[in-house]
């Protein structure tokens, strides 16, 4: 009856993108800077959904750590929108986890909703063309050689 | 005291004596009225400018369950009236505090009483409430946060095939709820916002807000009209739960809703799956089996009936609070809310918006 299982995965669980464009991302970090996934056009972005109370986007976030560690010096972005969280609760969150990667604030969860992001964590690899080319719903080593090796495939040569 | 620290709601409030709170509430026994009166205290903690809040109060409906006696408010506030959501007449206390207040309090009181309810589903009545169409469409249409369709109503119509009554689906929904609304270790989504995005993530793991609102919504998008009702534990349960009562007279943290649905002959029947599972993994030693004889008993007295040592505050959903400037809309009014300098106060921050909540027992 319940059929949508979201298991946690490797690379095999980043399913490609055939879901339409790539719906707009325009949001202000938790210093008040706005970031456009628009101006980002020449790298792959990792558009991350998660939220301080989901378990599985806590389990994950670490290995996103690692893949931008990794990936040093390549073009290659992370961009965690949180879910409509008041910030001093993300403030907090971050001083246990900290993360090397800004965080949005989708105060209104509009973007979420225009991602059809309903499942959290849910995670986006856009190209460097600007449209999305895999996504995933669920937690996911980021950090795994499969994941690392399909992020390179798309990365601008 | 002046008009602008002290201003009171009812005359009625006045009539009753506060009694200590272990006499009064470990007497209680199935079917007498008893009084309670809750006092909420909220301070913002750094003041950005305006500041607001607004504090959920008792339904006002006089019920055979629950009957309001009466608020009173004081602070220092500029502002603070009664305000309603228009819709579902959900009923708050709206404060407001100048720019110029460097440390904004309000404390409010509220008084009511309650008495245990117990609705028989299988006994029909001809003097039994009736729904008009319109009330019937109402209760049973989809809100923002309770949607009724795509995976909702295949749910709704595949755990209710072969049911007829209302009370048969409702009591196939009500019994699917307790048996697989718990959390998989497997599963590794999380829904949010709405009952469609736990049925999407496979993952029904929840509190009441989630649980109760998945029976509201299964119950609607199989046609049988059901409201969610948000409320407050104030006492001890007198049918040795430990789970299903308050330990002391500090309830801030004792938020909790229920459901009821509507059969026709019968009217407005009280269920609570949400409380089944609490009982399963809360009750000592914890984590009980489905089988463990205190689960069997409240499984079958969670269908019809609602002990009151609780106090139901309202059925909204989708509440825009009146004066936001922050346009904050919430999925349901069941704890205080604020905000400061246009920003929604997180309540789970106790540096930036501190309440408090005590409850004790009254003269009826």
């Amino acid at each position: 009856m319940l059929a949508v299982f979201v298991g946690a995965a490797g690379a095999q669980g980043l399913k490609p993108w055939t879901d339409g464009p790539t719906p707009a991302l325009r949001l202000q970090d938790l210093a008040g800077k706005t970031h456009d996934l628009a101006s980002l056009r020449g790298k792959v972005v990792l558009v991350n959904f998660w939220a301080t109370w989901c378990e599985p986007c806590r389990e994950e976030m670490p290995s996103m750590n690692r893949l931008r560690a990794s990936l040093a010096g390549r073009p290659f972005e992370i961009l965690a929108v949180n879910l409509g969280e008041p910030e001093t609760r993300i403030e907090r969150f971050l001083e246990k986890i900290p993360l090397d990667f800004p965080v949005l604030l989708d105060r209104d969860m509009a973007r979420a909703k225009a991602w059809k992001a309903r499942v959290l964590p849910a995670s986006y690899l856009v190209g460097p063309d600007g449209r999305i080319r895999y996504s995933h719903l669920g937690d996911i080593d980021w950090s795994s050689s499969e994941v690392q090796q399909l992020v390179q495939r798309i990365l601008p040569r | 005291m002046n008009r602008r620290e002290f201003l009171s709601a009812s005359a009625a409030a006045a009539a009753v004596t506060a009694l200590p709170w272990r006499d009064a509430l470990a007497s209680r026994t199935t079917g007498e009225w008893r009084g309670y009166e809750i006092v909420t205290r909220v301070t913002i903690q750094k003041p950005q400018g305006v500041s607001r809040a607004w504090v959920p109060l008792p339904m006002t409906d006089e019920t055979e369950w629950q009957s309001a006696l009466g608020n009173d408010w004081k602070g220092n506030f500029s502002s603070a009236r009664v305000a309603s959501d228009g819709r579902y007449g959900a009923t708050m206390l709206q404060v407001e505090w100048a720019a110029a207040e460097a440390a904004p309090v309000v404390e409010v009181t509220s008084r009511f009483r309650t008495r245990d309810r117990l609705v028989d589903p299988a006994k029909r009545s001809a003097d039994a409430e009736r729904l008009s169409a319109d009330e019937r469409a109402f209760y049973t249409s989809a809100t923002e946060f309770i949607p009724t369709d795509g995976i909702v109503r295949d749910t709704a119509r595949d755990i209710t095939k072969g049911k007829r009554s209302d009370v048969e689906k409702a009591e196939a929904i009500y019994q699917w709820i307790v048996e697989n609304t718990f959390r998989d270790p497997k599963t590794r989504g999380c829904g949010w916002g709405d009952i469609k995005s736990m049925l999407e993530a496979g993952n029904l793991g929840g509190k009441c807000g989630d649980l109760n609102a998945m029976f509201v919504g299964l119950c609607r998008a199989a046609g049988v009209p059901a409201r969610d009702v948000y409320g407050l534990r104030v006492a001890p349960s007198i049918h040795n739960y430990r789970s299903l009562g308050v330990g002391s007279p500090n309830v801030t943290r004792a938020q909790h809703c229920r459901a009821e649905f509507f059969a026709q002959g019968v009217g407005w029947v009280p269920v609570d799956p949400a409380d089944v599972r609490k009982v399963v993994l809360e009750e000592p030693p914890t984590n009980l089996a489905i089988d463990h004889p205190m689960v069997v008993a409240a499984r079958k007295r969670l269908f019809g009936s609602w002990e009151m040592n609780w106090l139901a505050y309202n059925s909204g959903h989708d509440v825009t609070l009146p004066g936001s400037s922050a346009g904050t809309k919430i999925p349901y009014l069941m704890y205080v809310n604020g905000e400061t300098g246009g920003k929604a106060l997180d309540q789970l921050d106790p540096d930036a918006f501190r309440y408090e909540i005590r409850s004790s027992g009254v003269k009826a």
